[in-house]
């Protein structure tokens, strides 16, 4: 699958690049919905040109040698946001309008994007966004759901039983962090409670993901022995980063 | 796998760094060596400098982290003399069942650096995220005990729990000795600068300043920072953990030797440059 960049929407961005999906119109019209939240009516501009995965990762890391991944492996560690890292704080207050606004158009990648940067920045409607993210198939929105029930506003009041099930959920569509991160839950809850949870957080994305208009996300879409091959890319930066 | 990969290197470098501390060639190194708190052993990482050090940095990391992602910070305040210890540990509401123990140890002096190296008379508190509010509890207690030796606390991005923070740190501040602190823009992980409002009442005019130009909660862990605090708490900046880091070694040094650098305070270049290029804000001007 090809991915685009949006550059002129990266310079409203600060430098920030923007990547969404070919299948989708160049140009977004923002539709009021049955959804209150989206209700904004905006164009946007169109994408003038083409970039491969591989061009970005050598533009955000240029001193990183990557191993040899193929198209579509690095095509999904973008759609999921491992690569490049997201730095959504560097979003402007216009960039942010626009952000927003391809969001609400329903665009799956802005609407991580914008989730992310809600989470980041302690926005109270961040549950909201986080889960039309999960609906729409990432799992970074599952890992950042499963880190808002473990560390809500506070750092004492965390609920273990919903962090794990988020985690669950994560793990189930084949994310190699969520077992990373669920044995950091202090104390685990028994598995029985996490699987009640589970099941109820599944339905509620399946209801998100009806009313948003998505298609159900595969339980994994990361090839063959991707895995493996990600965390060596991760190794990789982190020790470049050392 | 990393973090076994991880583990396997520290470990190893632990080794060779026992091994350099024997021979007659002294440079500066990192030695995992455990501490005993309470009655329990934490695993614990020593900075430890080849120069007779100017004291020490008790530094504890924030909420889910672990001692590793202060490695970038605990080298560079090696780096200027600075002897640094930083202890692996549940920072959950900020540790504070577990505070009165550090403090026994601290004042005790029961804490045995690594072989061929001596404990520095004089030592100071620094703390990241949940590791802020914990190190505030620890000096609290410690200004209770009228401890001379503590000298004062240095925060980085502190995050409040249960209102705790404000009675530590007008504890500390009010004996006379230093709370500095550097923030970070408002995020998820520092409870939108819970800390501030905090800080900002204290009584001395200077307590520190916020760093503004794109900052992030794991700027204190600068390129010792992994995939989840990226993923959570933003990227670090580069440039920010530098400032970071000087002012760190700064106020750590000055609450060491009772001396004042004119760069780390407001008037100094170095702040006055920052605040000039819209990098930073003064917290007693938020």
């Amino acid at each position: 699958m090809l991915v685009f960049v949006l550059a002129s929407i990266t310079v409203v961005l600060g430098g920030y690049e923007y990547f969404f999906d070919t299948t989708q119109d160049a140009t977004h019209v923002v539709n009021a919905t049955s959804d209150s939240s989206l209700t904004t009516t905006k164009s946007l501009p169109s994408v003038p040109h083409a970039i491969t995965p591989q061009v970005v990762v050598s533009e955000k890391r240029a001193h990183t040698p990557l191993p040899e991944l193929s198209t579509e492996q690095l095509t999904w560690l973008n759609e999921h946001g491992y690569l490049p890292p997201l730095d959504d704080q560097e979003l402007s207050p216009d960039g942010l309008v626009w952000l927003q606004a391809m969001a609400e158009s329903r665009d799956k990648v802005a609407i991580e994007r914008y989730a992310q940067h809600l989470a980041l920045t302690a926005e109270p409607n961040a549950q909201l966004w986080l889960t039309r993210s999960a609906a729409a198939g990432s799992t970074r929105a599952l890992l950042q759901l499963a880190r808002q029930a473990l560390v809500p506003s506070n750092i004492e009041q965390a609920d273990a039983i919903t962090a794990a099930a988020w985690l669950t959920i994560a793990q189930r569509r084949g994310d190699p962090f969520a077992q990373t991160m669920m044995t950091s839950i202090e104390s685990p809850p028994p598995l029985a409670d996490i699987e009640k949870r589970a099941e109820a957080l599944t339905a509620q994305l399946a209801t998100t993901r009806q009313l948003m208009g998505f298609a159900e996300p595969a339980l994994t879409n990361f090839p063959g022995t991707v895995p493996a091959r990600l965390e060596m890319v991760l190794n990789t930066i982190e020790q470049q980063e050392d | 796998m990393f973090h076994r990969l991880r583990f396997t290197l520290i470990g190893c470098c632990a080794s060779l760094a026992i091994a350099a501390a024997s021979t007659a060639v002294m440079a500066d190194q990192v030695v995992s060596k455990s501490v005993k708190i309470g009655t329990r052993n934490y695993s614990a990482d020593w900075y430890l400098p080849s120069q007779p050090a100017k004291g020490l940095v008790y530094l504890q990391h924030g909420f889910q982290r672990n001692k590793s992602h202060l490695r970038e910070l605990g080298n560079s305040l090696m780096s200027q003399g600075l002897m640094v210890v930083t202890v692996s540990a549940s920072m959950t509401g900020g540790a504070s069942s577990m505070a009165p123990q550090v403090a026994t140890m601290l004042a005790n002096r029961s804490m045995t650096p690594p072989t061929g190296y001596t404990l520095p008379s004089n030592y100071v508190l620094a703390g990241h995220s949940a590791g802020g509010l914990h190190v505030t509890l620890v000096g609290a207690d410690l200004v209770n005990r009228n401890d001379s030796a503590f000298r004062g606390v240095v925060l980085f991005d502190p995050v409040d729990a249960n209102n705790r923070m404000t009675a530590a740190t007008n504890s500390i501040a009010n004996s006379g000795r230093g709370v500095y602190a550097i923030l970070a823009n408002a995020g998820s992980c520092n409870s939108s600068n819970n800390a501030q409002p905090i800080l900002r009442d204290l009584s001395p005019a200077f307590v520190g300043f916020k760093l503004t130009n794109r900052s992030a909660h794991t700027d204190a862990e600068g390129g010792s920072s992994d995939f989840f605090g990226r993923l959570f708490c933003g990227t670090p900046q580069a440039e920010n953990s530098a400032v970071l880091q000087a002012f760190a070694a700064g106020w750590a040094i000055d609450m060491l030797q009772q001396t004042s650098s004119p760069d780390f305070y407001p008037g100094g270049v170095l702040l006055q440059q920052l605040i000039a290029e819209d990098r930073a804000e003064l917290l007693k001007a938020l």
